[in-house]
C-alpha cells in the first residue's frame, strides 16, 4: 500500500488522488472534531479540514510517511476559531452530567453521583484549560497521539508539547483535588 | 490517580462515524478536487470562504437552539392537496406553506440595535435563556439551567474587532482577542420567497442547490436569528422550494412537544425541523431542541 506522503505527492498533479486520503482518515477526524465541537459542527468542520489540506498538499513534508498528524494539526486550527463554541460544549456536558441517572438502582446512587460529580470537575476543568495546553492535552488523551506527532500537528517543539501537557495535567489534578477524589472515583466513572 | 485516563474516559466510547455521516464532506472534497482538474470548472471557493467563517461563528448556536419562534400563535390552515396528489413531496410543501402563514400572525417587531433578543429553549431537562445583542456589539449572556458550577456563560460583545476573553465563566475586559460581530438581528434579509432563495444560496455554505446544505442553513437561521414575520415567511417559503424534502410523521421537539417534521436529503441528517400538527407554527428540532419563547428586551436579564 503508498503511503500517505506517496499519495499526497502524486496528488499535486492529480487532485482525485487525495480522496484516498480523505478515506483512510475522516472517521478519526470526524471523530476528533465531534468530541471537542459536538457532531453537528464537526459534520461541517471535517469538511473545511480536508478542502484546507488539499488545498495546502503542494507543502506537505514527504519525509512524513503517515498523514493523520498533519490532518489533526489542521483539524485543531479549525476549532481554535471555535473556541467560544467548545467551551460551551464542554459546558452543555457538564449540564448533561447533571442531570442523568435517574433511572439506576438504588444501590447504583451513590457510585452514580460520584460519578458525574467526577465528570462535571472534569468538563470544567478542560473548560478553564488555556486553549494550547487544551489542545495538546486532549490530541494525546483522547487520540491517542504521541508527543512527536503532537509537535508535528501542532508545529511545535517537542519540549513545549511536555510543558503544556504538565501544565495540563496538573490544573486537571488540582480541580479533582478540590473534593478529595479517591480511587472509587475512577471505578464509579468507568461503570457510570 | 491517572488523571489522563479519566480525561480520556470522560470522552466517552463515541463510535467512529459510518461512512454515510461522511458523505456530504466527501462530496464537497470531490468538488474541491473536480475543480481542479483539466477543464474543470475555476474554484469558487475563495471568494465565498470569508463569509462562511463569520457564518460558522454563529453555528454553535444552532445547537443551543437560540431560536425565534412563537408557539403560541395558532392558524389553522385548510387543507390545499385534496385527495389527489399524497406525495411526500407535496405534503412536506404544504406544511412550509402552512408555517409561512404562521409566521404572517406574529407580532411584527424591529429591534433597535442596542437592544437585546430573549429566547428561551429547551433541549430535554435542560432550559437556555439568553440574551443576543441586535447588533453584536453589546454583552450578551447564556444562562443554563439546572446549572452546574457556572450557570451562566456571558457572550461578548464585539466591538471595534476585539472581544473580551472569557475565563471562569467571567469576562476578562483586560485581555481581548480578534472577532467579528455576531448580530442577532440582520436587517436587510430578503422578505421575498425567490430572493430568499438566491440569498441562502449566495451567503452560506455548500453549492448552489445543495438540498442538504440549504436545509441546514435554513434551521441555523431559524436559530440563530431574530426574523421578522415577514423574512420568516419567506424562509418558510423558500424552504417549501428545496427539493429532496420529506415528511416524517410523529415527531417531538426537544421539550417532548408532538409535531411533524420535515427533513431534506441525507436521511434527515441536517436536522428535522418540527411543525404543530395543526397550526404549523414552527416548534424546534426533533429530540433536540424546543423554541419556548423569543423576545426583544431593551437589557440582559430582562425577561417579556
Amino acid at each position: 500500500m503508498e503511503d500517505d506522503a506517496t499519495i499526497i505527492g502524486r496528488s499535486a498533479r492529480d487532485p482525485d488522488r487525495f480522496a484516498v486520503i480523505f478515506d483512510r482518515h475522516a472517521s478519526h477526524i470526524h471523530r476528533y472534531l465531534a468530541r471537542r465541537l459536538g457532531r453537528e459542527t464537526a459534520d461541517d468542520l471535517v469538511a473545511e479540514t480536508f478542502l484546507t489540506a488539499f488545498r495546502k498538499r503542494r507543502q506537505y513534508d514527504p519525509q512524513r510517511p503517515d498523514a493523520r498528524p498533519w490532518l489533526y494539526g489542521i483539524a485543531t486550527n479549525l476549532v481554535g476559531q471555535h473556541r467560544r463554541d467548545e467551551v460551551r460544549e464542554y459546558r452543555l456536558r457538564q449540564a448533561l452530567a447533571a442531570d442523568r441517572g435517574e433511572d439506576f438502582p438504588a444501590d447504583r446512587i451513590d457510585a452514580d453521583v460520584t460519578a458525574r460529580s467526577l465528570r462535571r470537575l472534569l468538563t470544567g476543568a478542560l473548560a478553564e484549560l488555556s486553549p494550547g495546553d487544551r489542545d495538546v492535552l486532549l490530541l494525546i488523551a483522547w487520540e491517542e497521539l504521541t508527543y512527536e506527532q503532537v509537535a508535528a500537528a501542532l508545529a511545535i517543539p517537542v519540549g513545549t508539547v511536555r510543558s503544556r501537557l504538565n501544565r495540563a495535567r496538573r490544573k486537571v489534578r488540582q480541580a479533582l483535588g478540590e473534593t478529595d477524589p479517591s480511587t472509587t472515583f475512577e471505578e464509579s466513572l468507568s461503570n457510570g | 490517580m491517572d488523571d489522563i485516563r479519566l480525561v480520556r474516559e470522560l470522552s466517552g466510547n463515541a463510535p467512529l462515524p459510518n461512512s454515510g455521516d461522511l458523505t456530504p464532506a466527501r462530496d464537497r472534497l470531490v468538488a474541491a478536487m473536480g475543480a481542479e482538474q483539466p477543464g474543470g470548472e475555476l474554484p469558487r471557493r475563495p471568494a465565498r470562504r470569508t463569509r462562511r467563517v463569520r457564518r460558522l461563528l454563529v453555528a454553535g448556536w444552532a445547537t443551543a437552539g437560540v431560536a425565534a419562534a412563537l408557539a403560541a400563535v395558532l392558524v389553522l390552515v385548510p387543507d390545499r392537496i385534496g385527495g389527489q396528489v399524497p406525495a411526500a413531496h407535496a405534503e412536506a410543501t404544504q406544511v412550509l406553506h402552512g408555517a409561512a402563514a404562521a409566521a404572517l400572525q406574529l407580532p411584527d417587531v424591529e429591534p433597535r440595535p442596542d437592544q437585546f433578543i430573549y429566547t428561551k429553549t429547551r433541549s430535554g431537562a435542560s432550559t437556555d435563556e439568553s440574551w443576543l445583542s441586535v447588533d453584536g456589539t453589546h454583552d450578551g449572556l447564556l444562562r443554563q439551567t439546572p446549572a452546574t458550577d457556572d450557570e451562566n456563560t456571558p457572550l461578548p460583545g464585539c466591538r471595534d474587532g476585539r472581544a473580551a476573553v472569557t475565563k471562569g465563566g467571567r469576562m476578562d475586559p483586560r485581555q481581548t482577542e480578534p472577532c467579528t460581530p455576531s448580530p442577532a438581528y440582520l436587517p436587510d434579509l430578503p422578505t421575498d420567497p425567490d430572493a430568499m432563495l438566491d440569498h441562502l444560496n449566495e451567503n452560506y455554505r455548500g453549492e448552489p442547490g445543495d438540498s442538504n446544505a440549504l436545509g441546514k442553513d435554513v434551521h441555523d437561521l431559524l436559530a440563530s436569528k431574530y426574523l421578522r414575520p415577514r423574512v420568516r415567511a419567506a424562509l418558510f417559503e423558500a424552504a417549501a422550494r428545496i427539493p429532496g424534502l420529506t415528511v416524517v410523521p410523529d415527531v417531538q421537539d426537544g421539550a417532548g412537544r408532538p409535531g411533524i417534521g420535515i427533513a431534506w436529503s441525507h436521511e434527515g441528517k441536517s436536522g428535522v425541523l418540527v411543525f404543530d400538527e395543526e397550526s404549523h407554527t414552527f416548534l424546534g428540532t426533533a429530540g433536540t431542541s424546543a423554541m419556548l419563547e423569543v423576545a426583544v428586551v431593551d437589557e440582559v436579564g430582562q425577561r417579556p
